[in-house]
């Protein structure tokens, strides 16, 4: 299943330093290879420090490289102007942290509109796709709620629903359930992968929790700047 | 929409509150600068209006003066009369006189007027009405070749009633004198007096026929001046200029000056005195736009993971600043609003508001003597309005382009990963 599809995001080669307190250089990453086809689902473990949130950074261009390239949907991104790459970004990348990150002002169906709005649609469609995905995640009672006022699960929850509402090529989620406790971080990884399965999204996952690293249909760990496919 | 205006409008009025606490002192603050701009600019409006009504009602709108003697005013009088813009003229003569009430001296200014003429251009008759009833109450009519008129405080300077005989003394008297001739003052009748309403002129003014006055100043049948007043409608600083060419022309050695001609320099402090206040009080509006710099510089610092967020969902460094520039841009627009609002609201109650203040001061009858007229005057100026709206706008979009410039600046990635 995972090697068949097409490759939606690929990383080739990249290299991201970062200058030291000392002005020494860290090289964070050192010629990381990695391909995510469609619909597949994929854990990225590795020691605290080595790079993982760094290297999501890079293959969603928030964070440009020093050196390899990065390919979206096929295309090498340092092709396309920035302005079409805050477009493209958008459309085939969806992100789910470990903050939630929710706007405290915008309440739980607005902020999943959020995503779409940036894209400038906002319309009927787009609602009934947050409200579908929302009764997905189980939060079709909590529409009109501000995000104060819900637990974190329910954040994580309504945050997976707003990385998905634009039908993204692949989800990113850097250790999603690490704010949560054991038995809704169970829910909310349950739901992630379901919904990615669901929607044909591919899942990148960063996680320290080795169960829920085995649940993804491939796993790599990084280490030295570099993926071990195990 | 453009989503940045959304944002924007949902960070200043969050869903289910009625706006946010931040958001809602910058709006205030501007709120204050703009109504205390216009206040203050509509009530010094509403004075300087006032005290040109005044000069109007008491001055000429315009006087045909020279620096001599004028001995051909006849063919004058009845050229500017016959002119479409005049309504009425009437030749007049002044000058300072020594009068004196048995040991009581003065120095007052004397006016020799027209007397079928002189209420056609001035509101003498007004004044004379406005004495209360007494025996020192007097119509037009009243006044002869050995009659005399006073302001009301200088006749009662003078110590004089109805009746008393005043003894004048001219400068010309005083080149007799040098001539070693008998220095014989002219002697007047006090016919009545006069109230104007104006101190200045009440003290200091008193009132004879041009007859005398001729007589005293030595002008055989010359006056010093015409005085014109025009018809509705007629502005009179261009009709003034319109004159002069046309005497100009004619070689005629006169001077047309308006009433602000002759006011210039009054005017031009009443003036002054309004824009210096706007410039004042624009601080206001400058201290409320630094306090919209602060929030929303705060808030780029609270919200720099939700701007990496935005970075994230797509979109470009531009429109993040566009998020806070419309936010500052929001505040200045409801707060020139609620500004405006206010303003006419506390405007309308001025009086009502006035006195309640006296009131709580016991000092109601002091201030109405001290301005001469009941209430705060008010002259709404749409030029003000729209000068400081769109001046308290430019301050507030220029406060929030600091902050919008730090939020677009912020790198996505570094922005996900504060704290
Ligand atoms: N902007 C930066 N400047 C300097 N060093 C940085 C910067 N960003 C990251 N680093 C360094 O890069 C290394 C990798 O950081 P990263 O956050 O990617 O690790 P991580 O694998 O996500 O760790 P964790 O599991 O704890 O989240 C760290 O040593 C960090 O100090
Ligand atoms: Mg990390």
């Amino acid at each position: 299943m995972s090697e068949a599809g097409r490759s939606v995001l690929a990383a080739r080669e990249v290299v991201k330093k970062f200058s030291g307190p000392d002005g020494s250089v860290i090289e964070v990453l050192n010629g990381a290879n990695l391909s995510v086809s469609q619909g597949e689902s994929l854990s990225i473990r590795g020691e605290s420090g080595s790079g993982k949130s760094t290297f999501l950074n890079v293959i969603s261009w928030l964070d440009q490289p020093d050196g390899g390239s990065v390919v979206w949907d096929g295309t090498e991104v340092p092709r396309i102007s920035s302005r079409e790459i805050a477009r493209r970004r958008s459309e085939v990348l969806g992100f789910v942290f470990q903050s939630y990150c929710l706007m405290p002002e915008l309440d739980v169906l607005e902020n999943v509109l959020m995503a779409a709005r940036v894209l400038g649609r906002i319309g009927r469609p787009e609602k009934e796709r947050a409200e579908n995905l929302l009764c997905q995640v189980g939060l079709q009672d909590r529409l009109k709620q501000l995000p104060g006022k819900l637990s974190g699960g329910e954040r994580q929850r309504v945050a997976i629903a707003r990385a998905l509402i634009n039908r993204p090529s692949v989800l990113l989620a850097d250790e999603p359930t690490g704010n949560l406790d054991e038995k809704t971080a169970d829910t909310v990884m349950e739901l992630l992968l379901h919904l990615c399965r669901d929607e044909t999204a591919a899942l990148v996952l960063v996680t320290h929790n080795p169960l829920f690293a085995k649940r993804a249909d491939r796993q790599v760990t990084l280490s030295g700047g570099r993926f071990n496919d195990q | 929409m453009p989503w940045s205006l959304y944002l924007a409008l949902k960070q200043l009025f969050p869903t289910g509150r009625i706006f946010s606490f931040y958001s809602g002192i910058s709006i205030v603050g501007v709120m204050l600068g703009v109504m205390v701009l216009l206040i203050v600019q509509t009530v010094m409006n509403g004075f300087g209006d006032k005290i040109r009504e005044n000069i109007v009602a008491r001055d000429a709108d315009i006087r045909i003066v020279s620096n001599n003697i004028l001995y051909d005013w006849k063919d004058l009088l009845i050229e500017l009369e016959a002119r479409d813009s005049v309504l009425a003229a009437t030749p007049y003569a002044e000058g300072v006189v020594m009068m004196k009430n048995g040991q009581v001296p003065f120095m007052p200014f004397i006016r020799g007027i027209h007397l079928d003429r002189e209420a056609k251009v001035f509101p003498v008759e007004g004044f004379l009405s406005n004495v209360p009833l007494s025996e020192l109450r007097c119509t037009l009519d009243d006044l002869d070749d050995e009659k005399i008129i006073l302001g009301v405080d200088l006749a009662a300077s003078l110590q004089a009633s109805a009746g008393s005989v005043l003894e004048i003394f001219t400068p010309l008297m005083l080149e007799k004198a040098k001539q070693d001739e008998v220095l014989l003052p002219r002697e007047l009748e006090l016919a009545g007096v006069f109230q104007s309403g104006w101190y200045e002129v009440d003290s200091n003014t008193a009132i004879v026929t041009l007859r005398v006055m001729q007589e005293l100043y030595g002008l055989g049948r010359g006056i010093h001046g015409i005085a014109l007043k025009l018809k509705d409608g007629v502005d009179a600083e261009l009709e003034s200029r319109v004159l002069q060419e046309h005497f100009d022309e004619k070689g005629v050695p006169v001077r047309a000056l308006s009433w602000l001609k002759k006011n210039e320099s009054f005017l031009f402090f009443l003036n002054m005195e309004k824009w210096v206040m706007f410039f004042i009080m624009i601080f206001i509006v400058l201290v409320a736009s630094f306090s919209i710099t602060v929030t929303l510089s705060v808030s780029v610092l609270r919200k720099t993971r939700e701007i990496g967020l935005l970075a994230a969902l797509g979109a470009r460094s531009g429109q993040v600043a566009m998020t806070f520039c419309m936010q500052s841009i929001s505040i200045g627009v409801i707060g020139v609003g609620l500004g405006i609002g206010g303003a006419l609201l506390a405007l309308h109650y001025r009086n009502a508001v006035i006195q309640a203040l006296l009131g709580l001061f016991n000092a109601q009858d002091s201030f109405y003597q001290l301005y001469g007229f009941e209430g705060i005057p008010v002259a709404y100026s749409i030029r003000d309005f729209v000068l400081v709206s769109v001046f308290t706008l430019l301050l507030t979009t220029l406060a929030g382009l600091l902050p919008a410039i730090r939020a677009a600046r912020l790198k996505p990635a570094e922005a996900l990963r504060s704290e």
